[in-house]
């Protein structure tokens, strides 16, 4: 009897080993917002073994959503829902003006396509954050423009590019 | 079996069962959770009489200012290796787990006030398996997370946990950059600092029949993971301090004094790479060293002075960078780009002025008054 309830509990465990993970392991996700809002994301297994929460990357999708990717912004309410996008600056350009712009996170430079018509830009996912590479001849979305490199050694790491759209 | 015996035990079983389900699965949590759980108040900062927390006025405005100081976070990176289990120089003796330990309660109740410590600590605590030790995935997580009055949560997580398992450096650095860009908060300065006793490893892509084994020799007994992962640990670094979208200067204090030529090597080049480097007598560029314990203490109170005393915020950000002089005390500081002594724009778009070297003193007197003179030109 006994032998049978511990098979049973084994059975019970084995069958629920699905949510074990294989360390380094990776796998896909997505969160909804309100207004049907979703957004892809990734979930990493840690050394012990345990699934980590949503990571959200790229743009979000649904009728609600549509955030105004590389265009500028003040603060990251416009930029669409929570955590759609983060208004900030790119601290590798010459920016005196302070701008900023509204650009979402990323794993790939999949992620980072621009939503609204641009030219000559290269979009890229640099330490997890969505930038456009751009020239002096781009045409940057929204009215955002190409800012110079802030110094050589920073435009070093991307030749053939001038700065970012800003 | 009595009946009401059997119905205990399936219970038992069943309720061990479903708890070590939940456990791993997440069942007993939501599966997904949005991990916009920002915890900087923004507002406490307004507390703090020498730091400013507020935007910089766009444009030239012309005068004299006195330049006040950035409100600063500050995310330790600490090495729980096994190595860590050591004293200093390999010998026995306090480890420098506990050194560190030590050094942190020193210092860290002093700054917590004026800056907001956070802290990450790898490799992960009770890894799965030996080679699951390596395993530190790219999420936005910290053990810690920065806010004011932290010393005695960063001190009980030395507390709580030992040293042990492998040393994934790099991934280590990149999980905290991802914490801080996805924390974002545009009035602070941000700052990583890696404190480690060398010897970086975990890179699966190395070959085990060719590369240096920490801790010397090579062959590494056939495991790629037990190479010395130096070249990739300076490349992080320096992609985290000097990439085009967020910078965030490193600073590398050093617990080892193995003097094994790799480490040290390893150590100054990540310091130079994080672009806040230690300045030795002759100037030139070292990590924070600590070889022995009272130097682990006045080379983190350096680092924390240098954050706390020596980063301002520009009342004004002219287009022409050349019209704006700093003085302390009355003397003229030098505009240094190179960073060596002197001040330098470290972001222009937020005002941001950071002084270096000689220009950041290093000492527990109260701060000198940094005056800004600025002269606006017709563009």
């Amino acid at each position: 009897m006994i032998g049978r309830l511990l098979a049973l509990a084994a059975l019970l465990v084995a069958g629920c080993t699905s949510g074990v993970c294989d360390p380094g392991a990776q796998r896909e996700c997505s969160r909804a917002l309100d207004g049907g809002v979703t957004q892809r994301g990734y979930q990493a297994c840690g050394a012990r073994g345990e699934w980590s929460s949503c990571v959200p990357v790229g743009e979000c999708t649904g009728a609600m959503a549509s955030s105004p990717l590389y265009g500028r912004c003040d603060d990251a309410t416009q930029c669409g829902p929570d955590g759609c996008g983060t208004c900030g600056h790119y601290t590798g350009v010459q920016n005196d003006e302070g701008w900023q712009v509204c650009f979402p996170y990323c794993q790939a430079d999949a992620d980072c396509a621009p939503n609204s018509p641009a030219s000559g830009v290269t979009a890229r996912c640099i330490l997890g954050q969505c930038a456009l590479l751009c020239t002096r001849a781009s045409t940057c979305p929204r009215d955002s423009r190409c800012l110079p490199w802030v110094n050589a050694s920073v435009g070093a790491a991307y030749p053939g590019f001038d700065g970012l759209c800003e | 079996m009595r009946p009401f015996l059997r119905g205990a035990l399936s219970a038992t079983a069943l309720s061990l069962a479903a708890l070590g389900c939940g456990a791993k699965t997440g069942l007993l949590v939501p599966d997904v959770v949005a991990v916009d759980d920002a915890t900087v108040d923004v507002a406490d900062v307004t507390d703090a009489p020498d730091v400013v927390d507020r935007p910089v006025v766009r444009g030239c405005v012309p005068g004299q200012f006195q330049l006040l100081g950035r409100a600063a976070d500050l995310v330790l990176v600490i090495d729980r290796s096994g190595s860590m289990n050591q004293g200093l120089g390999g010998a026995r003796g306090t480890s420098r787990w506990r050194l560190l330990r030590d050094a942190l309660a020193a210092t860290l109740p002093v700054y917590q006030d004026t800056i907001n410590v956070g802290a990450l600590f790898y490799p992960e605590d009770g890894a799965a398996s030996r080679s699951a030790a390596c395993t530190f995935p790219n999420v936005p997580e910290v053990d810690v997370s920065p806010a004011r009055g932290n010393a005695p949560r960063v001190l009980q997580v030395f507390d709580d946990t030992r040293p042990g398992g492998a040393t994934p450096t790099a991934s280590a650095l990149l999980r905290a950059y991802t914490w801080i860009v996805r924390h974002p908060d545009p009035l602070r300065a941000r700052y990583i600092v890696l404190a480690t006793d060398g010897g970086p490893n975990c890179n699966t892509a190395l070959d085990a029949r060719t590369c240096v084994c920490v801790g010397g020799g090579r062959g590494c007994r056939g495991d790629a993971t037990q190479c010395l992962d130096d070249l990739r640990a300076v490349d992080t670094v320096r992609q985290i301090a000097g990439n085009a979208v967020a910078q965030v200067p490193t600073y590398v204090l050093g617990i080892s004094g193995d003097d094994d030529p790799a480490y040290e090597a390893t150590l100054t080049s990540m310091a130079i790479a994080g672009g806040r480097p230690n300045r030795s007598a002759s100037g030139a560029p070292t990590y924070y060293d600590a070889r022995q314990p009272e130097d682990l203490s006045r080379a983190f109170r350096a680092i924390q002075n240098a954050i706390a005393r020596c980063t301002f915020i520009a009342p004004t950000r002219p287009a022409d960078t050349d019209v704006v002089t700093l003085t302390m005390n009355g003397a003229t500081i030098a505009r240094d780009t190179t960073r060596s002594s002197g001040w330098d724009w470290t972001d222009r778009a937020a005002g941001e002025i950071t002084l270096f070297g000689a220009a950041c003193p290093a000492s527990d007197a109260p701060p000198a008054p940094v005056t800004a003179t600025v002269e606006c030109r017709d563009r």
